[in-house]
């Protein structure tokens, strides 16, 4: 595996982590390897603490990495600082499991926040936010506030806020946790047609057994180890 | 649109979102700078007030004893100094004028209250005051007087039109608008004749002579003519110089000022914490949600610019009703008490940049959780 390939929108070797310091350090990952390649749609699971979240928010850059070497869509995130960890993080589509949108935007508005972060597409941005937003079941509901919709409506919002600017990498901690079979189906839809219409790469992280056929990959994580990497669709 | 102008419109829609909570906010803003502006307000009406006498004598030079300090205190000089006077070149005429404090009976209430009697000479020009010159003639009676209108309510009223002023009756014959200050409670004009008569006070000690420069006179030379000629126990200021010298006095020279001054400082340092744990409140708020603006690539430059604009926000929000019951409350004030309490536009503008000053340090204070944040604590 060579982490610097461009060829892989991942590519993970030897990584290490650890919360805390000294003897008190707990460590969660140890020596990880992994290759996504571009378009390539991988669910990741394990029970609690196996280190997916960790091994999430490390791809996501939201941590540095310590032990190991870490590319993803081309930046080397053991060196990211600044305007460029900037620049990475406005190429991914992050959905987290609590949606965090801001009260006082309704949908239309929390999905233009990540919009703005690309001014080159300005022209077109709100036409697809409609658009994006009505594929979600959302159409009626632009200019909802939080307040006014559901649980998992306020999901979909997010994760048409992490879709808009059709990201290079997506990363998803439980995204379908609090949506329907129904609007569950809509989105991983939207994410397969994402990786392999736009060679979106997707990483998600999930316990949701409903989900795992739509995958490429089935990754298994147990202790902080890599315990299966399973290819579904090749 | 520019980064920064959509920042500004994430911050309007954060601040104006919650209408209870942006009433609470831009309340407890007004109710500091509220402070403020009531404490500038006083100390205008004890600048403005002890000055207004002097603003309104026709002089272009007064010539007061050297312990006259402030203006107002009372420290007479003997009329000779007023001879004196005349005789410089360039000094056309030279008017005396006599002030005593003396007590006005309240005939309702049977109370005695302080009152400022100024005796001055009725063929001479004295005053810039219009309904003086209207009301000169009535005053050559002896035993008769203007009051002034803005005097407090403490005089009571005169039914039959005559007061008692120092055990002697005295015929009100008009009124002249001057006002109160911090020491009494209204101002009496009266003709020399009536002061002598009134206050048992002889003609020899005036308070202070009132030169008048001849046409084409220089104003310095003229000065500086006096102050050689002149013995030590007075001085000659022009009268822009005694305002300068008085405003000095009173602004630095008086523990009054000083107080006012603290209080200014101490309503800036209650609006400092009332914006901080508005703004931190505002910021505890939204923790997840900025953490996750930083997630989505947004610099913390931003997110910190949008809290340092909720801060300009909540200043202008709550500096334009301050303004308003500010000087609403000030004019109640001066219209009960006869105190010039206002402010003028350079004061707005100085509670405005402190407003905006206020706010703005605050926001800088609950700046420090956002620069703390990290994405990663998502999770």
């Amino acid at each position: 595996m060579n982490p610097n390939s461009q060829k892989s929108a991942i590519a993970v070797e030897g990584l290490d982590y650890a919360f805390g310091e000294g003897e008190t350090a707990k460590q969660v990952l140890f020596g990880i390897d992994l290759e996504l390649a571009p378009g390539e749609f991988a669910i990741m699971t394990g029970p609690s603490g196996s280190g997916k979240t960790t091994l999430l928010s490390l791809v996501g850059a939201l941590r540095r990495t310590q032990g190991g070497r870490l590319r993803s869509i081309g930046y080397d995130l053991g060196r990211l600082e600044g305007s460029r960890l900037e620049a990475y993080r406005r190429n991914l589509g992050f959905i987290f499991q609590l949606h965090n949108l801001f009260p006082a935007l309704t949908a239309f508005q929390s999905v233009q926040m990540a919009a703005d972060l690309h001014p080159e597409e300005a022209g077109q941005m709100d036409d697809r936010i409609r658009a994006l937003l009505t594929r979600l079941g959302l159409g009626e509901r632009l200019d909802y506030r939080p307040h006014q919709l559901s649980g998992g409506q306020r999901q979909r919002v997010a994760i048409a806020r992490a879709l808009i600017h059709r990201p290079a990498l997506v990363l998803a901690d439980e995204p379908t946790a609090a949506l329907d079979g129904e609007n569950t189906q809509i989105v991983l839809k939207l994410l397969a047609d994402l990786a392999h219409e736009r060679g979106t790469t997707v990483l998600m992280v999930t316990q949701d057994a409903r989900v795992f056929e739509s995958a490429d990959r089935l990754i298994h994580l147990v202790d902080g180890r890599l315990d299966s990497d399973v290819r579904t669709n090749t | 649109m520019g980064q920064f102008a959509r920042a500004i419109r994430l911050s309007f829609r954060l601040l104006l979102h919650e209408r209870s909570r942006l009433i609470a906010s831009v309340g407890g803003v007004t109710f500091a700078l509220l402070l403020m502006l009531l404490q500038i307000g006083f100390r205008n009406a004890l600048l403005d007030s002890a000055l207004q006498l002097l603003r309104q004598v026709d002089a272009d030079i007064l010539v007061i004893n050297k312990e006259k300090d402030p203006f107002l205190a009372r420290n007479a000089m003997h009329r000779e100094r007023l001879y004196q006077s005349l005789s410089v070149l360039g000094v056309e005429s030279a008017t005396p004028l006599w002030i005593a404090l003396r007590q006005w009976k309240n005939l309702e209430e049977e109370t005695l209250h302080p009152i400022r009697v100024i005796g001055f000479d009725l063929d001479a020009p004295t005053f810039l005051i219009e309904d003086v010159e209207k009301n000169i003639d009535k005053l050559r009676r002896i035993g008769t007087g203007l009051l002034d209108q803005r005097s407090r309510s403490s005089y009571g009223a005169l039914p039959d039109g005559v007061a008692q002023v120092n055990l002697r009756e005295v015929e009100i014959v008009g009124t002249f608008p001057l006002g109160t200050d911090f020491e009494v409670d209204g101002s009496l004009l009266v003709s020399d004749e009536t002061f002598f008569e009134l206050t048992r006070l002889g003609p020899n000690w005036i308070e202070m002579a009132l030169l008048k420069l001849a046409p084409g006179a220089d104003l310095g030379p003229v000065l500086e003519e006096l102050s050689r000629i002149l013995p030590g126990d007075v001085r000659a200021f022009s009268k822009a110089q005694l305002i300068d010298r008085d405003l000095a006095y009173w602004r630095t020279g008086t523990p009054l000022s000083v107080i006012l001054l603290v209080g200014v400082a101490l309503g800036f340092a209650v609006g400092v914490v009332i914006c901080y744990q508005i703004l931190y409140t505002e910021v505890l708020d939204h923790l997840a949600e900025f953490a996750t603006l930083k997630a989505m690539g947004y610099s913390d430059r931003y997110i910190e610019f949008v809290v340092i604009n909720e801060a300009v926000l909540l200043s202008v929000l709550g500096f334009i009703p301050s303004i308003v019951v500010g000087s609403a409350l000030l004019g109640l004030l001066g219209w009960t008490s006869g105190l010039p309490a206002s402010i003028g536009f350079s004061d707005a503008l100085n509670v405005g940049l402190l407003a905006l000053s206020m706010c703005t340090l605050a926001g800088f204070l609950a700046l420090r959780k956002v620069r703390n944040l990290e994405p990663a604590e998502l999770f």
